[in-house]
């Protein structure tokens, strides 16, 4: 296993109190895979990415776990090995390309220089045609001018293109996709999954993919893990997922999503309520006010995660090892 | 519709139906209480009104007449009579700077009023209306603050005569720009946002919408401003004194005092260092107060 | 649905000047809506989509006169709100609302949300003064809000609470039209489906006809009667949903469609993917607006005059392919004749 996150919790101060954002979170990323993380806003999917590469705002802070990579704990990692590591051996790009590049810098310079930050040895004309190589390698039209392009002179989608240039330019074993094509359009975004999907094959990575969006899930994910309120709610194989979503959550995320082959003009099935406030959270299952299938232990008790069949699900329905009517 | 309903009582959960609501002003206060040194300018602030405010009621609270000459005591040490000592004259200096917070507060305030409506109108005009009367207002500003500040106040009160008052309109005239283009700024951003544009959709007419949208949420800004502004409107004032175009003798205005305490410096020092530090701290004051609310004010520090 | 149409858009077009030369005459300019038309009819949603840029939000912006049109009409039950003055135009506020994307800007922070909901209905004097609160409380119960909210600031609530508010807001003028642009792309999935089963309800109870505005076909596809495709400032293709989403014909609605992902991982298709991106809408080139990046792209398409053709019924599409397929221009021209 390449990544591997063993109860993991991180937790920001907030105003009123302290917020656990992530919630003794456990999975593992393997070789070669792409790993999905789904869920909502607030469930702390992006937190378990900035917990891995060491970028969480000043008010949080991993509280316990471990985060092991090729069995080394990055948490026990100086500031200097964390950076030797970053961008090396763990890459990430963001979801906003408009934001995630330097606007005063050329894009050259700014390839280059995560490429002479990890290979000191490296000279300059060396970095500026590997540079270039990267830009073609994501299918930047004419690479050597749009190197001499500021990030400003570029399209969202193109931007997102360099971002994972810059990403994959030392080669790293894992990319870290923080939603990377929320603020595209989708004809872009078809674009992106499709060279993301590209560069796995071509330089042998994990891909750690983070979303919200199911169907970007079903086109590239080889395996699934849903969150909701800062744990894992069920974690599958792709296909086992969607197949059979087994948690009541996921299950309402699939049939809440207006469907193009659906023809019925009944009211779309709907989650009620919302997601709760991570001040007060309830007492038993943080699904139980907006579940179909809440029954009493679920307002009680929180329920463990346990495998089911070949799924991992938290849900007192799959007690038993199967469901219960 | 039933549906609809439903969620409208489980999402309570989030808004937390028990606590009352809370008004933006209360939480302001609330954040400001806990700024150590906004809250002992504060204090300080108060002092100082305060004792404006006595001393021109009940001027009998003064130790001593703070007109009263008597050469025969110039230049007395800091001691029990006197707790600041004597100016050249043989006032008491402790006295004249009670009453000098008077005409240093109020030109302050005053000075910031009048620059502040005059500002905020011309900036909310050119702002909201964009265009050609922009550019002709913003211009005339761009003008205003190309010459130094206080070398144009000095041209206005040789044109206006001396005096307080005309020390005042003065400051005033040479503060607007600055307040306008602030103001402006703010309009223009406050403009893009959507609850501008859906009170254009709704049928709002212009002057509603510069009040009641616009205006509001710039108004901390505006506060934060006003507040520095207030410091260096005494600032000012003081130069002008210090330059002996503020008040007319003999009343007492902290920059005057200090400028005709400047001969004796070497002998007399304390006849120059109280009425420095009375400005010093007040600026301060307003200085320390003025960054306080613009923290309290922040509306990403009242939020969770 | 009926017949009647109550909104007609005949040739708009609106260009922004990006550059002046020293005379103030533009010498670049972007040309975000270039010569639409379409019809909404009564009672009916119609769909508007495209990639962003194609100026699907700038028609939405003009219907409630945002943005003032650089030509065309829009004829709102047989009055051209084009033509009217600032003054005249305001008194039609009360029929054509707006429903905003981002929830979090389009309220007010420094109002309270019964003030918010209750400044509509007083701007346009619709109700005595001492009735007002009630109907607040009303419209709030509409949207699925307690009355008991009405003292609340917006901060204090989530994104879909906001835009139920923002729903509010413009429910309270009794609108016979609302433009919703993209009213649940700010949201989580879960909370989406929540705002557009309200949409769908308040439109049946209120007999309110939308004209929704989003980036998403799929999104569309729940609530809309007919379609429109956008792409660079020109419609490509208009159809009636079923017609549109079954038998796309414009090259860019196929791509479109295609670029959805599917939520069944057994059935990772072949993608249409489009080459590069989506040019600038500044001086674009003449001709079809597409042909840079289509995959069916002919001789002919750099000179193509873009006009929405009659395919079959209803179904019109603005494409070289189909350019024999009849005289009929976009449907008002059709009456006109």
């Amino acid at each position: 296993m390449l990544l591997e996150v063993k109860n993991l919790t991180t937790e920001f101060k907030v105003k009123n109190g302290t917020v656990r954002a992530v919630n003794n979170l456990s999975f593992g990323v393997n070789e070669g895979e792409i790993l999905a993380i789904v869920g909502e806003s607030g469930s702390g999917k992006s937190v378990t990415s900035l917990s891995i590469m060491g970028l969480l705002s000043d008010n949080g802070k991993v509280a316990s776990g471990e985060i092991l990579y090729r069995g080394e704990d990055l948490l026990k990692k100086s500031e200097d090995e964390m950076r030797a590591i970053k961008g090396d051996k763990i890459s990430m790009i963001f979801q906003e390309p408009m934001t995630s590049l330097n606007p005063v810098y050329r894009v050259k310079d700014q390839i280059m220089e995560s490429i002479l930050t990890h290979n000191p040895k490296m000279d300059k004309k060396e970095a500026l045609k590997h540079t270039v190589d990267m830009l073609r390698t994501v299918g930047i039209p004419s690479p050597e001018e749009r190197a001499e392009d500021y990030p400003h002179q570029m399209s969202g989608g193109m931007r997102q293109r360099v971002m994972i240039a810059m990403a994959l330019s030392c080669q790293p074993d894992l990319l870290i996709a923080d939603e990377p094509t929320t603020a595209l359009d989708v004809t872009i975004q078809a674009q992106i999954l499709e060279l993301l999907y590209e560069m796995r094959e071509k330089f042998k990575m994990s891909v750690m993919l983070i979303t919200h969006d199911l169907g970007v899930v079903a086109e590239a994910a080889d395996r699934v893990v849903v969150m909701y309120c800062g744990e894992i709610v069920e974690s599958a194989d792709v296909k086992a997922l969607f197949e059979k979503p087994m948690h009541p959550y996921t299950l309402g995320l699939l049939k809440s999503i207006p469907r193009l082959e659906d023809e019925s003009t009944d009211p779309l099935y709907m989650i009620r309520g919302m997601v709760p406030n991570p001040l007060h959270m309830p007492q038993g299952c943080p699904f139980s006010d907006r579940c179909d299938r809440c029954m009493d232990i679920c307002r009680k008790k929180k329920p463990e995660l346990r495998p089911v069949g070949d799924h991992l699900v938290r849900c007192f329905l799959y007690e038993n090892g199967e469901e219960t009517k | 519709m039933e549906e609809n309903k439903e969620i409208a009582e489980t999402s309570s959960i989030t808004v937390g139906l028990e606590e009352k609501p809370e008004s933006i002003w209360k939480s302001v206060w609330d954040s400001l209480k806990k700024n150590k040194a906004a809250m002992i300018s504060l204090v300080f602030i108060i002092i100082l009104v305060l004792v404006a405010v006595i001393t021109a009621i009940f001027p009998g609270v003064l130790p001593h007449d703070p007109y009263e000459q008597n050469l025969a005591k110039s230049f007395a040490f800091p001691n029990a009579q006197y707790w600041f000592g004597t100016d050249q004259l043989g006032r008491d200096i402790f006295s004249r700077i009670l009453v000098g917070t008077r005409v240093s507060l109020s030109v302050g305030v005053i000075a910031v009023a009048v620059s502040l409506t005059c500002g905020v109108l011309l900036g909310s005009i050119a702002g909201y209306l964009g265009g050609k009367v922009d550019t002709i207002i913003m211009r005339l500003m761009d003008i205003m603050l190309s010459i130094p500040s206080i070398l144009l106040a000095i041209a206005f009160m040789a044109a206006l005569g001396q005096g307080i008052d005309k020390a005042i309109i003065a400051i005033s005239l040479v503060s607007i720009p600055e307040y306008a283009r602030i103001v402006r700024g703010e309009i223009l951003s406050v403009k893009q946002n959507d609850y501008v544009q859906a009170a254009k959709v709704i049928g709002d007419k212009n002057s509603r919408i510069v009040f009641h949208h616009v205006l509001p949420n710039v108004m901390s800004s505006i506060i934060v401003r006003a507040t520095l502004g207030i410091s260096s409107a005494i600032l000012d004032a003081s130069a002008l004194g210090f330059l002996g175009l503020g008040v007319q003798p003999p009343m007492a205005e902290w920059g005057d005092m200090l400028g005709r305490a400047r001969n004796y410096i070497l002998s007399a020092p304390y006849a120059m260092i109280f009425p420095g530090l009375a400005i010093s701290l007040s600026v301060l004051a307003f200085n320390l107060l003025g960054d306080g609310l613009r923290d309290a004010l922040d509306p990403k520090s009242r939020q969770n | 649905m009926s017949e009647e149409v109550l909104l007609d858009v005949q040739h708009l077009k609106k260009y922004f000047v990006v550059e002046k030369n020293f005379f103030g005459q533009p010498t670049s300019l972007l040309k975000a809506v270039d010569d639409v038309s379409f019809q909404i009819k009564k009672g009916e949603a119609f769909g508007l989509v495209g990639e962003s840029g194609c100026g699907k939000s700038t028609i939405g912006k003009m219907i409630v006169d945002l943005y003032t049109p650089t030509d065309g009409k829009i004829i709102f039950n047989g009055t051209d709100l084009s033509a009217l003055s600032k003054k005249d135009r305001r008194k039609y506020c009360k029929d054509i609302q707006l429903i905003f994307q981002d929830p979090y800007a389009s309220l007010n922070p420094r109002m309270t949300i019964g003030d918010i909901i209750a400044e509509p209905i007083l701007t346009n004097h619709l109700r005595p003064k001492n009735e007002v609160e009630k109907r607040v409380e009303e419209l709030l119960n509409c949207v699925g809000l307690s009355g008991s909210y009405r003292n609340r600031y917006p901060y204090e609530f989530s994104g879909g609470q906001r835009q139920r508010v923002g729903i509010a807001r413009a429910l309270a003028v009794e609108p016979k039209l609302i433009v919703c642009d993209e009213p649940v792309s700010a949201l989580d999935v879960s909370i989406q489906a929540q705002v557009l089963n309200l949409l769908d309800d308040l439109k049946e109870e209120f007999n309110l006809t939308y004209l929704f505005i989003a980036h998403g076909l799929n999104v569309v596809k729940h609530i809309s009667d007919r379609v429109g495709v956008m792409y660079l400032g020109k419609l490509m293709e208009i159809a009636p949903k079923g017609e549109l989403y079954h038998n796309p014909l414009n090259p860019y609605t196929q791509a479109l469609l295609s670029a959805i992902p599917s939520v069944d991982p057994n059935n990772r298709k072949k993608r249409i993917v489009l080459e590069g991106d989506v040019p600038s809408p500044i001086d674009p080139p003449a001709g079809c607006r597409f042909c840079s990046r289509c995959f069916k792209r002919m001789d002919g398409c750099e000179s193509f005059d873009s006009i929405l053709r009659e395919v079959s019924p209803n179904h019109h599409v603005a494409c070289k392919l189909y350019e024999q397929a009849g005289p009929g221009e976009a449907e008002h021209d059709k009456k006109e004749a």
